[in-house]
């Protein structure tokens, strides 16, 4: 009797123990989830997406070989597995089978030497042709193995392709809607299109039959609101159930909030906000000058007072979470180093520096920031006259190299060091094609170059280190901060999480409502 | 009067010609590829250079203009270079919003307005006169999205009596119809107020009175008739400026109308939807002023088209 009371009693303790973790873990299916975004997304067609917005309502109705996992780890998608050959050409792709179009089709490796191709045929007008120039040859040996060939070895090229342009679509629906495909999309992704009223909602619904299990939610509204700070007060009353677009003037209360502290996320975004120096300019083709000006620029005082650290102090050009990324400490702000340097480049305490222009696009942001260089370079003898200039005009500006300082900020389109070094540095990609400071230096063409071949591991990004600090000690660019990706949800949205590219990556497939 | 509703129909074509083409120059003149716009930060010129090929756009500047005038004589402006999406669609499926807008923001602006100037006029140098009028001066300063965020706080927000933003039912309409009919209405208050004080320092108003007409009739009767050529002047003006977007009202409440997509494609120097919107919003002033001046002969007896 005793023994039998001691199983007894162990057995309601156990039960006691695990229930309230099994109840409180049991997902629930149901719901609308409901967010905003900034702008009326372009187009949904995976061939022509070029913005985050477009891609974060796109990727819920379409899948890819593969994507990021919440950690930038490529997992599989519609590839099962996959396996590349020894020289890094040929990749082959083993894909699921029962993969359904929501038009009820089977995805075949076929789809995807189609939707490759039409990416690459100029017919289709893709924006993103150039993601595929790698590419030699996409086949299909059998209905459920797709294979690229690549026409040299490319590290990154596994990283590249969860990126939309890569994403299958079905043939049969892109032909009979033609140029409407990219407003009726038909994917085989967790969600289907239902609806888009322009600059007002996109509905879509869960996919039921989606391979890898329906999604929690029913619906996904996503509404579009330009303002950002009418989205936080949509929020804030219940009206979204989270939101990306937290703007800095914000963040403060929002963080002070009991109510919202513990459902913020943060993560670190890979992407650098910097001001470029066209090193072909006079008085910028001297190292020593821009260096000088790299050193006088109070980097603390712009994340803190201006951005109110909703961003971080940029330590290199690399931003953390890149493969290579080293972990340095931040650029001095130092104006007495700044004053030396500019002493042994010949002008002592900035006498006979013309007046250099620090141009920018209209921003409120970039305009207290650009201001606040401003003023830092004149506490060190360099004057600046700030330009500013609408997006395209200024675009256009330093594509040519018509400016001498000027603001962007690179986000990855891809997370590999490559997405950095070789396109925003190398010498042969001058002007429109990413490096926008005219630099050039043999040894950091020769690195990056090298690197875009070899295979992903260390050996690869210790050439990526020592470009790195090629680069720094250069100073074609005055890196600012790196950007910090954010969410904002409701207490009740559970599983919501996202990659290091941002919240658009987020996988709504996986959030539950626990209400 | 048929007559003249024909001319002046016939005179809108060169008229619609010559903005087309002031149009198509000046997006040429303005600096920006809209096609490296679109690929983003990063645009690869290979790609650039095969886009601007495909869609003709490396062709002569006159071979491109006569394409273009020969297609929207057509009635075909074109697809959108952002969107791929036909110009003509994207403005039609805006425009029940911005009619919504319109003409609800206008009712909000001719019932206060004209109320307001009426009995400012009539109470000329009353405290209501005053204060209306100061109202009014307050009305025609205040910058368009701090009534509207204010607006949307107190009722949105705090008070949550009505949608904070979107487009949807009546209860959408009423917050960005007040912060877009506060200006007109101002304006419409002041206009009538003076406009309705000159009438009434007229001889036949003097005349009516002498005749012993009850105030309410001189005023209703006699001296609003005339006041109205300049009010009706006002509201088709008005009528006109919103019906072609009102695009702060338009982005603080989330309204999908045309002002937003105007404003975003001369942004993205989106060419075709930017002089879609333009003869979008020539056609709608054209037809504002000939229905304007149409309405003063009814208006005015005095006043006849040959």
């Amino acid at each position: 009797m005793k023994r039998f009371l001691g199983v007894l009693l162990v057995l309601s303790l156990l039960v006691a123990l695990f229930q309230p973790i099994g109840m409180g873990a049991t997902k629930k299916y149901g719901g609308v989830l409901r967010t905003a975004v900034t702008s009326d997304p372009p187009t949904l067609d995976p061939a022509q997406i070029t913005d985050t917005t477009s891609d974060m309502v796109a990727r819920q109705i379409f899948d890819g070989l593969v994507d990021y996992d919440e950690n930038l780890k490529i997992v599989p998608v519609i590839a099962k597995n996959w396996s590349i050959s020894k020289d890094g050409k040929v990749y082959t792709f083993n894909l699921r089978q029962g993969v359904k179009f929501h038009n009820g089709r089977e995805v075949t490796a076929e789809d995807f030497v189609y939707s490759w191709k039409r990416v690459m045929d100029p017919a289709t007008k893709s924006k993103r042709a150039n993601f595929m120039e790698d590419i030699a040859k996409v086949e299909a040996p059998s209905k459920y193995v797709f294979r690229v060939t690549l026409k040299e070895p490319r590290g990154y090229f596994l990283q590249m392709l969860p990126y939309s342009c890569f994403w299958v679509v079905p043939k049969e629906e892109v032909e009979k809607l033609g140029p409407d495909f990219g407003s009726k999309p038909v994917g085989s992704g967790p969600f289907k299109f239902v609806s888009w009223t322009h600059d007002d909602k996109v509905i879509l619904e869960a996919n039921k039959d989606y391979f890898a299990g329906r999604p929690y939610v029913d619906r996904l509204e996503i509404r579009i609101i330009p303002d950002e700070t009418v989205a936080i007060m949509e929020f804030e009353k219940g009206n979204l159930d989270w939101y990306e677009n937290v703007p800095p003037s914000e963040l403060d209360r929002l963080k002070s909030d009991p109510k919202w502290k513990d459902n913020i996320i943060e993560k670190p975004e890979l992407g650098t906000y910097y001001i470029g120096m066209n090193c072909q300019k006079p008085p910028l083709n001297n190292k020593l000058v821009r260096k000088a000006i790299s050193y006088a620029i109070n980097r603390e005082q712009i994340v803190k007072v201006i951005m109110r650290d909703s961003v971080m102090i940029a330590t290199g050009i690399l931003p953390p979470g890149i493969p290579g990324y080293s972990k340095r400490p931040p650029i001095p702000y130092d104006p007495e180093k700044a004053k030396r340097l500019l002493k042994q480049a010949g002008y002592p305490d900035g006498k006979g520096l013309p007046t250099l222009e620090l141009a920018f696009n209209k921003s409120a942001t970039h305009q207290r920031i650009c201001e606040a260089i401003q003023s830092d370079l004149k506490k060190v003898g360099i004057n600046v006259e700030l330009v500013q200039m609408d997006w395209a005009q200024y675009l256009e500006k330093v594509d040519r190299g018509e400016t001498q300082l000027f603001r962007l900020g690179w986000i990855a389109d891809y997370p590999d060091a490559d997405n950095f070094l070789w396109v925003l540095f190398n010498s042969k990609n001058w002007g429109p094609g990413g490096n926008g400071a005219y630099y050039k230096n043999p040894t950091v063409d020769e690195l990056t170059d090298k690197a875009k071949i070899m295979v992903p591991g260390a050996a690869r990004n210790s050439l990526y280190k020592r470009a790195e600090a090629i680069i720094l000690d250069d100073a074609p660019w005055a890196p600012i901060y790196f950007y910090i990706s954010r969410a904002i949800k409701q207490p009740y949205v559970m599983d919501f999480d996202f990659s290091g590219m941002g919240p658009f990556t987020a996988k709504l497939e996986k959030v539950w409502l626990d209400k | 009067m048929t007559n003249y509703i024909i001319r002046r129909l016939l005179l809108t074509i060169p008229t619609l010609i010559g903005i087309i083409t002031i149009t198509f120059l000046l997006m040429y003149v303005v600096p920006g590829d809209p096609i490296r716009i679109l690929m983003g930060q990063r645009g690869d010129p290979a790609t650039i250079a095969m886009i601007r090929k495909q869609m003709g756009l490396d062709d002569p500047l006159p071979v491109q203009y006569f394409r273009f005038l020969t297609n929207v004589l057509r009635g075909d402006f074109g697809r959108s270079y952002a969107t791929n999406r036909p110009v003509l669609s994207e403005i039609l499926t805006r425009f029940p919003a911005t009619l919504k807008l319109a003409l609800a923001s206008m009712l909000v602006a001719s019932v206060i307005g004209l109320s307001a100037g009426i009995i400012s006029a009539t109470r000329q140098y009353s405290l209501f006169d005053y204060s209306s009028m100061v109202v009014a001066l307050m009305g025609v300063s205040a910058p368009v999205f701090w009534v509207g965020l204010l607006l949307m706080w107190v009722f949105g927000y705090t008070l949550g009596w009505l949608p904070i933003s979107g487009y949807g039912n009546i209860s959408y309409l009423i917050l960005p119809a007040i912060t877009l009919g506060i200006r007109p209405a101002a304006y419409i208050a002041r206009m009538t107020r003076s406009s309705f004080l000159e009438v009434l320092r007229q001889d036949y108003i003097r005349t009516a009175r002498a005749k012993g007409l009850p105030e309410r009739r001189v005023i209703y009767i006699h001296a609003m008739r005339n006041t109205l050529i300049t009010v009706v002047t006002i509201l088709g003006m008005e009528l006109a400026s919103l019906l072609s977007g009102a695009v702060l009202t338009e982005t603080i409440f989330a309204w999908p109308g045309i002002g937003r997509l105007s404003v975003d494609a001369i942004i993205k120097r989106d060419h075709p939807m930017v002089q879609g919107t333009v003869l979008f919003t020539a056609i709608i002033f054209i037809f504002a002023n000939l229905i304007v001046d149409i309405s003063y002969a009814f208006l005015d007896p005095r006043i006849r088209y040959e």
